[in-house]
């Protein structure tokens, strides 16, 4: 059974509409996946509030989901209450913590919506919204196994991969890599960095890795311990995973479209270096992928 | 002498003239513009296609509204959608896949300037 993905928001920290944004999309994070009759949203961005639309334009039966939030930040959860879906009799939401008990995700989705911050309150959406949970860590929804894998964000965050068959997709946005080692680059040869190997192990050979990389190398260095990553760690760590196909996610507000070419350049130049057939791209509002079955 | 006018068309008459004139005064409205791709690379290279119907096939068939006389090219390749100012590529089921800017997708809402590859037909989009 072939897996769809589709970008709905790719941006990270905050909306950024516009003309310098148009091509990649403002929207914060949202990505869907499809795997037969299933639904599962990851993060619950800006970019939500499209995808809602376009399931109450597509759907004739009720609409079931699976969210799955890699945190609880507030571009990853400032869509919800515009998602039309949650607010319609019939549709059943399920919302996963990492482990039974952990219903932190839907505390928050549920907080964000009280009367100081919105008009609508939560116990008024007209779908069944329900907090489930991953069995420590892990969950088969249908034909998809779900897994999830804890990454380095203040606060903390988490990763997910979902498998169907030999297909496997990870989610992977909001993480600080941390570098174990690298030797200097030299007379243009790059030297690869060293990333910590339970995440090596966590993507390794998947379809496609979804992942932040919103700095530059020169960017990082001002911004140790924000939470995110320079583009070319994020190519290091696909390239040692043998990762097949790695989408550049949560673009840095300030960055243009044009910057985003730029930076997909460098990473292009960097995976040549590293002798890598690694595809890398920049995650676009409105793209689709399939994963067919092998 | 008398004329048809169209409904972009006024007339006003001059009554406080020395001789009685009359004035047609004609609304030149801007045609709306139609986004297009351009065939630059593949057989039939170069050619324009405007989108001008709100879906689209292309493919190597010739009832395809865009025919690419290719043989890596499916009957029914692609379907483009166009929800102005928004068009959209799908991918039909074809052989060979649809690459955005060299990447395949299933489908994807096209940007000013992106390039589609459908087997050896190379296109540019613009929006207008």
């Amino acid at each position: 059974m072939p897996i769809y993905v589709k970008f709905w928001g790719t941006r990270g920290s905050i909306p950024t509409p516009g003309d310098r944004t148009r091509k990649y999309g403002g929207n914060t994070s949202c990505v869907e996946i499809r795997c037969g009759n299933h639904l599962f949203i990851c993060d619950a961005g800006s970019g939500i509030r499209e995808l809602g639309s376009d399931l109450v334009a597509r759907s004739k039966a009720p609409i079931v989901g699976h969210l799955f939030f890699s945190h609880a930040h507030w571009d990853h959860i400032q869509g919800f209450p515009f998602f039309a879906p949650a607010d319609t009799a019939g549709n059943r939401f399920l919302i996963y913590g990492a482990k039974q008990g952990d219903d932190r995700f839907y505390d928050l989705l549920s907080g964000q919506m009280k009367s100081d911050y919105f008009p609508i309150g939560f116990g008024a959406l007209r779908a069944e919204i329900i907090a489930d949970h991953l069995d420590d860590g892990s969950k088969k929804i249908g034909s998809v196994l779900v897994e999830s894998f804890p990454l380095n964000h203040p606060g903390g965050c988490l990763g997910y991969a979902f498998s169907s068959g030999a297909r496997k997709i990870v989610y992977a946005t909001d993480n600080e890599i941390e570098v174990l080692s690298s030797q200097p680059e030299s007379d243009g040869e790059a030297k690869l960095r060293i990333v910590q190997p339970a995440l090596v192990e966590f993507v390794r050979g998947v379809d496609l890795l979804i992942a932040d990389g919103q700095y530059t190398d020169l960017e990082y260095r001002s911004k140790k311990g924000w939470g995110h990553t320079s583009c070319l760690t994020v190519v290091d760590l696909a390239v040692q995973a043998a990762v097949k196909q790695l989408a550049i996610f949560h673009h840095d507000p300030s960055h243009a479209d044009s910057f985003v070419d730029e930076i997909i350049e460098s990473c292009r130049s960097r995976v040549k270096k590293l002798g890598s057939d690694l595809i890398v791209f920049a995650a676009r509002e409105g793209i689709e992928l399939e994963f067919r079955e092998q | 002498m008398n004329k048809a006018r169209t409904s972009e068309e006024t007339e006003h008459r001059r009554p406080e003239a020395t001789i009685e004139t009359s004035v047609t005064v004609v609304r030149v409205g801007r045609r709306p513009k139609l986004p297009f791709l351009r065939l630059i690379e593949g057989p039939g290279a170069p050619k324009k296609f405007t989108l001008n119907q709100p879906e689209m096939i292309v493919g190597r068939d010739e009832k395809a509204h865009i025919t690419v006389p290719s043989a890596n090219v499916s009957r029914q390749h692609a379907l483009i959608k166009s929800r102005l100012p928004e068009v959209s590529i799908c991918d039909f089921d074809s052989r060979n896949g649809v690459f955005l800017n060299g990447i395949k997708v299933h489908s994807a809402v096209l940007r000013d300037g992106d390039i589609i590859q459908l087997a050896d037909a190379v296109f540019e989009f613009y929006e207008d």
